[in-house]
């Protein structure tokens, strides 16, 4: 009766093992931004996609403006709220009307910044007139 | 006696398990893709892959917002490769990885504002020519050009160094100066100039090649 009961739960072990099919692909999802209000495309906007610098920098103000060959320039003005140099890394990337990504994002591109000072980053993007939205991201130069 | 078997049979198996072969088989640090565009596991005082990727980045999207070069009604015919692009700087460097990567970002980016001419394939398109004059090979299925089209601006520029050792640390510092210009052909005249500037400092150097 003993080994009865041992054998059962081994087969129910073995077979239960081989319902977990891990074939096939998944789905990928994203992350609803009313659980985690960090996430999320930002339009016309620069974030700080690093934690560590979120209390040290701030962006007091940002922009776009058209260039004399219409590509979009824009820009973002950035203070560093603490009494150490900091250096900080921006890319953007720029997007059309229907939000689809025009060209990938712009190399990381660094500006250095005193105690206690501002600096504008800034940065433009080679299509012209398609141009209609942009997503900065700012980090912590390394 | 029982158990004196089982210790015979245990020892032999922990000697012979010891027992290297000679090679060396641990296990080594894999290799590993980095982001050309991000500071790497080795990191130098000299110019690297994320300099290169941002500074030809930067150059491309300046030039697109110059009327003179990107707003033309005719669209110029330039000259984008390393022949007056010199490195006197204190660091070898290939230059054609900065003017190579400026040319062919460039002209994806400009699609048809400006035309991009091949200078250093000059050889290759007068062998063609000859061929097609000589009745070797049939003509092309373009427009037969009287001859080879010749270039409104071409890439001028630098790369210069200054070097710093502190005697009392040891550490090490070196600032970089990458100058871009493009110089009208006719007249001399620089339309459009850029520059990237890094400084880097620290103990250890790396061996660039």
């Amino acid at each position: 009766m003993k080994h009865s009961l041992v054998v059962l739960s081994l087969l129910v072990l073995v077979c239960a093992s081989c319902l977990s099919v891990n074939e096939g692909t998944y789905r990928a999802k994203s992350v609803p931004s009313t659980r985690y209000s960090q996430t999320g495309v930002y339009w016309n906007n620069f974030v700080l996609t690093d934690k560590s610098i979120s209390n040290k920098i701030a962006i007091e103000d940002q922009g776009s403006r058209r260039t004399p060959t219409g590509t979009l320039e824009v820009w973002a003005q950035v203070r560093n709220r603490t009494d150490f140099p900091l250096q900080i890394e921006g890319r953007v990337q720029f997007y059309d009307s229907e939000q689809s990504p025009l060209e990938g994002p712009t190399a990381w591109k660094r500006i250095m910044l005193p105690a206690n000072t501002i600096a504008t980053w800034k940065e433009s993007s080679v299509k012209t007139s398609e141009v209609a939205y942009y997503f900065g991201e700012i980090r912590e130069g390394r | 006696m029982r158990y004196a078997h089982i210790w015979l049979v245990a020892a032999t198996l922990l000697v012979f398990g010891c027992a290297t072969t000679g090679v060396t088989n641990a296990p080594g640090r894999p290799t590993r893709v980095e982001d050309p565009g991000s500071p790497g596991i080795v990191q130098g005082l000299g110019i690297e892959s994320q300099d290169i990727v941002s500074m030809a980045d930067q150059m491309v999207r300046d030039i697109m917002a110059t009327p003179a070069l990107a707003g033309r009604a005719v669209p110029p015919r330039v000259i984008v490769d390393g022949q007056y692009f010199r490195n006197e700087s204190s660091m070898p460097l290939d230059k054609s990885l900065i003017t190579d990567r400026l040319r062919v970002a460039l002209n994806k980016a400009a699609s048809g504002k400006m035309v991009f001419i091949g200078r250093n394939y000059a050889d290759m398109v007068e062998h063609e020519r000859e061929l097609k004059e000589e009745g070797v090979v049939s003509g092309g299925t373009g427009v037969r050009a009287d001859k080879p089209s010749g270039a409104d601006y071409r890439l001028g520029g630098s790369i210069r160094s200054l070097d710093q050792v502190s005697s009392r640390t040891g550490m090490s510092a070196r600032y970089f100066q990458i100058v871009f210009e493009m110089v009208d052909l006719e007249t001399s005249a620089i339309v459009w100039s850029n520059l990237y500037d890094v400084r880097k400092a620290g103990q250890d150097d790396a061996i660039y090649r």
